[in-house]
């Protein structure tokens, strides 16, 4: 749930976002307070698999866009968290 | 705290920091910074280095790590050094000083061996220890039975026989080991000392008859216990080589698994 990937993309899907504006949209959705090294370990990852793309800027700050790939791979990897925790949930209830 | 993570984020490979670096600074500049974003920047910089370098690279930086640790440890342990005297050993007369035929060695051997268990002894090591404070407690009043155990253990006998058939002069090297190389000479020469009391004494309940016969031997010191320059341990060229054979080997490994780890990376894409 806090694979750093995931909640670079998560973030991205509700709009471009700069570093730092990623850092503070994550803490505040998923209360992770991620570090500077992990988000662009994050990013440089997602970007060389063609996840992210960097927008134009003439800023330093470089704002990131999730690309239609990124997008796919976030349903998909949202679908399996899904069911692990309807699973889990259903299985909390039974018991 | 900016300052120690801007220089951390220059341990990011060349090729990474030609990307990134203008906007992971813009990011350390805007956010505040806590102590462990440094602990986070130096992982991050590190896995990036990790996974950017090449096969014979992380070979190569492995080995420098394992010769500098190597080395270090080294540095790091204490030294020891070993004293030795040579002490020779004259069967050509008897106990009343008669000449006789060479005594076998199996004679010499087993004088050795009674000679070495008397100046082993706790009665005649405690003495030395106390003079030259050796593995000493402060506030033991007589050495314990780990520290005469660690004595006996710095203190060996190697034999030194002629080559040839023919009667020549045996005899056995005394060696003793200890960390500070001027204590090491001085207690070698005691228990030099020691060992020629032991014999006098055998050959002399020999010749008055309170003991077992004895072949006779006498000794003389040939040389006497040096004063080592070097140590014996560690040997430092040892330590590099043995550093830079883990180092080589643990550097194939990483960089075996994480070309292993990429190809599966590149195949779930």
């Amino acid at each position: 749930m806090t694979d750093p990937t995931i909640l670079v993309l998560s973030s991205l899907a509700g709009g471009d976002k700069h570093g730092y504006a990623m850092m503070e949209d994550v803490e505040r959705f998923a209360g992770v307070r991620l570090g500077p090294g992990t988000l662009y370990g994050a990013i440089t990852r997602l970007e060389e698999r063609g996840w992210i793309a960097p927008v134009k800027s003439e800023d330093r700050r470089q704002p990131y866009t999730i690309t239609g790939a990124g997008r796919e791979h976030l349903h998909e990897q949202l679908g399996n968290l899904g069911r692990i925790v309807r699973a889990g949930q259903r299985r909390l209830g039974d018991a | 705290m900016k300052r120690i993570l801007k220089f951390l984020a220059r341990l990011y490979p060349s090729a990474w920091r030609n990307r990134y670096a203008a906007e992971f600074e813009a990011l350390l500049e805007d956010r505040t910074p806590r102590a462990r974003d440094a602990f986070d920047v130096l992982i991050g910089a590190l896995t990036m280095q990790m996974t950017t370098l090449s096969f014979v690279r992380i070979t190569l930086a492995s080995c420098v790590f394992g010769l500098l640790a190597a080395l270090a440890i080294s540095f790091a342990v204490p030294p020891k050094y070993v004293s030795q005297a040579l002490i020779l050993v004259d069967v050509s007369a008897d106990g009343a000083g008669h000449p006789i035929s060479n005594a076998s060695q199996n004679d010499i051997d087993a004088m050795l061996r009674n000679t070495l268990e008397e100046v082993l002894s706790r009665s005649s090591l405690v003495p030395i220890m106390q003079k030259y404070n050796l593995y000493s407690n402060e506030s033991a009043a007589a050495p314990s039975d780990a520290a005469i155990i660690q004595m006996r253990k710095s203190i060996s006998i190697e034999s030194v026989r002629s080559a040839s058939s023919s009667p020549g002069l045996p005899g056995f090297i005394v060696y003793f080991t200890y960390p500070d190389p001027h204590i090491a000479q001085q207690v070698d020469g005691d228990l030099v000392s020691l060992f020629a009391q032991a014999n006098l004494r055998r050959r002399i309940a020999s010749v008055s008859g309170d003991g077992p016969p004895q072949p006779g031997e006498t000794f003389s010191v040939l040389d006497a216990p040096n004063l080592p320059q070097k140590p014996s341990f560690p040997k430092r060229g040892l330590f590099g080589a043995g550093g830079l054979l883990v180092g080589l080997i643990g550097g194939v490994v990483v960089a075996a698994i994480m070309g292993w780890r990429r190809r599966l990376t590149a195949a779930a894409d």
